[in-house]
């Protein structure tokens, strides 16, 4: 027995096996530690749905409203605003909407929006996360002048969006303005943070 | 030698002890014999302290969802795991499957046909997340009387401020059963007695003059002692959950990682082991 | 690999110290039970820190929300419970690691020349440990720590002349308070535990300085072959690295049984008191430290006020934890280990052990005529043992110690 061989191979496979069991034992000791980086409930509970009163908003006037510590405008577009969407097609990078994850399904359309009229779009830029300045007026001199149809202009790095928070084709910001989900309870009053029923 | 040190060890140890058990005070407390485990138990405690004691105690630091989830969410997705065996095996579906379904798909579903078509196109995160949602529904129309939302915490509509607290006038109770005990809680509440001196009429046996009502005198009165107990022991019970949620879990839990540790010991030993037949064998040097 | 191991050892002596530390760094074969502790203390260290840090993110330093930051992590936070029974668990297993380490120098005489100085560091990394656990006791706000806090602070107001300017100061304010509990928060998370892991280093560079003792406190570098290799060490990597992994896993299982089932421990590692928030109107109607800081907090009970002051108690507390200091220059003792010590040690030791013990338990009990007399009487051998200890060290017949290390 004194004279026994070292082992060389059980000694590879028990310094393998303690070490996998080891490492795996680390990985679940990460999953607490990473996870307390998460939301926590309060987090949550603070980033509930915000409900919106827009009986009092006129046409043009835009509402700031938090929603999970972001902020989310609300603004009314008039008739002329409303057609004016359709004409910046050229203008634009992703006039259609086609980035899927910036907007809940039911406002893939030209306005955005559920009702044409309403606006409900989260204020930050896409870019590295300014809140844009809402520039409504027409034709403003440093916007571009008479092509400007009003939108909203982001002060940190000059991006541009228009009025449904599209983004205009050469600036930064890669993708248009996040649309969040919402809907609404009743005609004058939004739930912003939770998508309509079915 | 050892053994002597051990006798006079355990004389000393057993003289100090003995003199201050007699130090005792004469409360009697009795054993709540609560268990955590029994969710019954608790889902009954939480009604009972809703009702009875939510109006002048908050218990600060729980939030409503977090009951819901804890006491509720289970029973919901056991009914819809129910409801969902019962379509796919074709049974006839009940009012209780249709409601499973109508909560798992946010949606009112009335038919087999419509809870197959919903089940089909559901992923399961989804079903999870609306389970969820719709246990905060239960615990927003069955727990919460004032118009907090469901996320909130628990505060009495008879709010208390900490210059309360310091005045012993409608404590919090989100920590009482670890500062008090479960045993403490469940004898107070049972220790109220007839006392005409008193402003409420009554006293406690465990706080004496506490000036507290005997909130509970109704069920005192209507129930058998033996009910009447297991009322008090589910409110203990619940007010034990609530001073520590995590305890529904750590147990469980810690059973896994004791098992995980064990496997991580005997291959810890066997390489030691290994390793150290050269240090048994005077070989040592002997290196690859 | 070979490469970039060339690339950093030329910059950086990395195969030296793997070397120097732990493939060449020769230790006794002989160690047992009582020397898995040291590397134990240094897993604790690493807890305390690594779970400290992830409660730092979470925790208010402020009067008004400390108390509520901690029920927030122990509900709010995703797996906060979890994270703080670590830290709160792992601050009394350190102590038990702590106290099992300095026993096993005891038996075997480790703080004898020439590890004078390994003793000394690790008195004062005793001692910082003590501070920092103190500290953090305070910081969850609750009747306990306000308390205790309040208790062990007003100590320093006994201080003659001076005493009541100490206290305000060390306090910055007039009674325990927003102050206190931020300096102690900012003392607890980053002043102690820096000079924790700076005399941590230091303790362990002056033992790999000399090498380490052994159950039968030969100096194995007395006795080597001849490539220089001490004849009885072995070297610490592969051979106590992986022993010491058993060591730190059956001790997980104790630990994450502690936190798993009992973190409150009845009491003694997290106090009942102590889930009320901190109210300075009202005190508990029985208050004492933590369990480690218990045989101490004996001592200064035991000591009465003399000439109206209680700064006698105070200072008896303070030579009870600094007269270990002097343990290398009152053992006479020409053997180190207690296998070879002559009897009047050994009965001394044990005494010393009971009187510890007994402290520590009084410490927790409320003060009686005779836990009053008992904790004098300990107080009295527990300083004896110290005091007598040139004498009981230089009488009796010591055995013959081996030249080799025993089985």
């Amino acid at each position: 027995m004194s004279e026994q061989e070292i082992d060389l191979k059980k000694r590879r496979f028990l310094t393998g096996a303690t070490s996998v069991v080891g490492a795996v034992g680390v990985g679940f000791v990460l999953v607490p530690f990473l996870s307390s980086w998460m939301p926590s409930a309060r987090a949550k509970a603070a980033g509930a749905p915000v409900d919106v009163n827009i009986s009092k908003l006129d046409n043009g006037q835009l509402v700031r409203v938090l929603w999970r510590k972001k902020p989310v405008w609300i603004f009314k577009r008039d008739k002329t605003t409303i057609e004016n969407l359709g004409t910046l097609d050229s203008v634009l990078t992703d006039p259609n909407s086609n980035e899927l994850s910036q907007q809940p399904k039911y406002t893939k359309n030209l306005y955005r929006s559920i009702n044409p009229d309403i606006a409900v779009i989260v204020g930050v830029c896409t870019h590295l996360g300014c809140s844009p300045t809402y520039r409504p007026e027409l034709g403003a001199a440093d916007l571009g002048g008479d092509s400007w149809k009003g939108g909203f202009y982001c002060p940190c790095h000059g991006s541009k969006f228009d009025l449904a928070g599209r983004v205009y084709a050469g600036a930064p910001a890669p993708t248009n303005l996040v649309i969040p989900p919402y809907y609404f309870v009743a005609d004058s009053l939004i739930r912003i943070g939770i998508d309509p029923k079915a | 030698m050892k053994k002597k040190l051990h006798i006079a060890l355990t004389t000393v140890a057993i003289l100090i002890f003995s003199f201050n058990v007699f130090a005792l005070t004469e409360i009697h407390i009795d054993h709540a014999n609560t268990d955590i485990n029994d969710k019954k138990s608790l889902q009954r405690g939480v009604k009972l302290f809703m009702n009875y004691c939510s109006g002048c105690h908050s218990i600060q630091f729980m939030r409503y969802n977090r009951i819901g989830k804890d006491l509720f969410l289970d029973d919901v997705i056991v009914a819809y795991e129910k409801a969902k065996v019962a379509m796919l095996n074709n049974q006839p579906l009940k009012h209780d499957d249709f409601m499973a379904f109508s909560r798992a798909f946010d949606s009112e579903i009335t038919s087999l046909d419509q809870a197959k078509s919903f089940f089909e196109k559901s992923p399961k995160e989804g079903i999870k997340e609306n389970l969820i949602k719709a246990t905060d529904k239960v615990v927003g129309k069955n727990l919460i009387f004032t118009n907090e939302k469901v996320g909130s915490l628990i505060t009495s509509a008879m709010s208390v401020s900490n210059a309360n607290q310091w005045f012993g006038r409608n404590p919090d109770l989100s920590l009482v059963s670890r500062s008090k005990g479960v045993d403490w809680v469940y004898s107070y509440l049972r220790g109220f007695y007839k006392d005409d001196s008193r402003v409420f009429g009554v006293n406690n046996h465990v706080l004496k003059n506490a000036s507290m009502p005997d909130v509970l005198w109704q069920l005192k009165q209507n129930k058998s002692s033996k009910e009447f107990d297991q009322d008090i022991r589910d409110i203990t019970n619940f007010l034990d959950y609530v001073s520590e949620p995590a305890k529904l879990v750590r147990f469980d839990l810690g059973i896994k990682v004791l098992g995980f540790l064990f496997v991580l010991f005997i291959f810890a030993y066997l390489l030691k082991k290994e390793y150290w037949k050269d240090v048994k064998y005077g070989k040592w040097r002997a290196k690859d | 690999m070979n490469n970039n191991k060339n690339w950093i050892d030329q910059r950086f002596p990395l195969t030296k110290v793997w070397n120097e530390h732990l493939a060449e760094y020769y230790t006794p074969r002989n160690f047992n039970f009582w020397y898995f502790f040291g590397s134990l203390a240094m897993l604790a260290l690493v807890m305390q820190i690594v779970t400290g840090i992830f409660l730092t993110m979470h925790f208010k330093p402020d009067a008004a929300h400390a108390f509520a930051s901690v029920e927030y992590i122990m509900r709010d936070v995703n797996w906060g419970w979890l994270i703080r029974y670590l830290h709160s668990t792992g601050a009394s297993a350190f102590f038990i690691v702590i106290y099992l380490h300095m026993y096993r120098g005891l038996l075997y005489g480790s703080y004898k020349a020439p590890r004078e100085l390994i003793w000394i560091l690790g008195m004062v990394l005793y001692i910082a440990l003590m501070a920092e656990a103190f500290m953090g006791y305070v910081l969850p706000w609750g009747q306990m720590s306000y308390w205790g806090a309040q208790v062990i602070i007003s100590l320093f107001g006994s201080i003659p002349v001076f005493g009541p300017d100490i206290l305000t100061f060390i306090l910055g304010d007039y009674a325990v308070g927003d102050p206190a509990l931020n300096r102690f928060f900012s003392l607890h998370v980053i002043a102690l535990p820096l000079i924790l892991v700076i005399l941590v280093f230091l303790h362990i560079v002056a033992l790999h300085t000399v090498g380490s003792n052994n159950p039968d406190g030969i100096e194995i570098k007395k006795n080597k072959d001849k490539d220089g290799i001490p004849k009885d060490g072995i070297p610490f990597h592969p051979y106590y690295s992986v022993k010491d992994i058993v060591g730190v896993v059956v001790f997980l299982m104790i630990f994450s049984a502690v936190v798993f089932f009992a973190p409150a421990m009845n009491g003694y590692f997290l106090e009942s008191a102590n889930f009320v928030e901190a109210n300075p109107l009202k005190t508990p109607s029985h208050i004492a430290p933590l369990w480690y800081l218990t045989p101490f907090y004996s001592v200064l009970r035991a000591i009465p006020p003399m000439f109206g002051s209680q700064f006698p108690g105070v200072v008896g507390m303070f030579a009870a934890l600094l007269i270990l200091i002097a343990l290398p220059w009152l053992d006479r003792s020409s053997v180190k280990s207690i296998r070879y010590r002559s009897w009047p040690y050994k009965v001394a030791l044990g005494v010393f052990v009971i009187s510890f013990v007994v402290l520590g338990y009084l410490g927790m009990q409320p003060v009686t005529p005779i836990n009053a007399l008992l904790a004098r009487v300990f107080t009295v051998t527990y300083f004896g043992f110290f005091i007598l200890m040139p004498w009981f060290t230089s009488i009796g017949k010591t055995k013959p110690v081996p030249t080799r290390v025993t089985e």
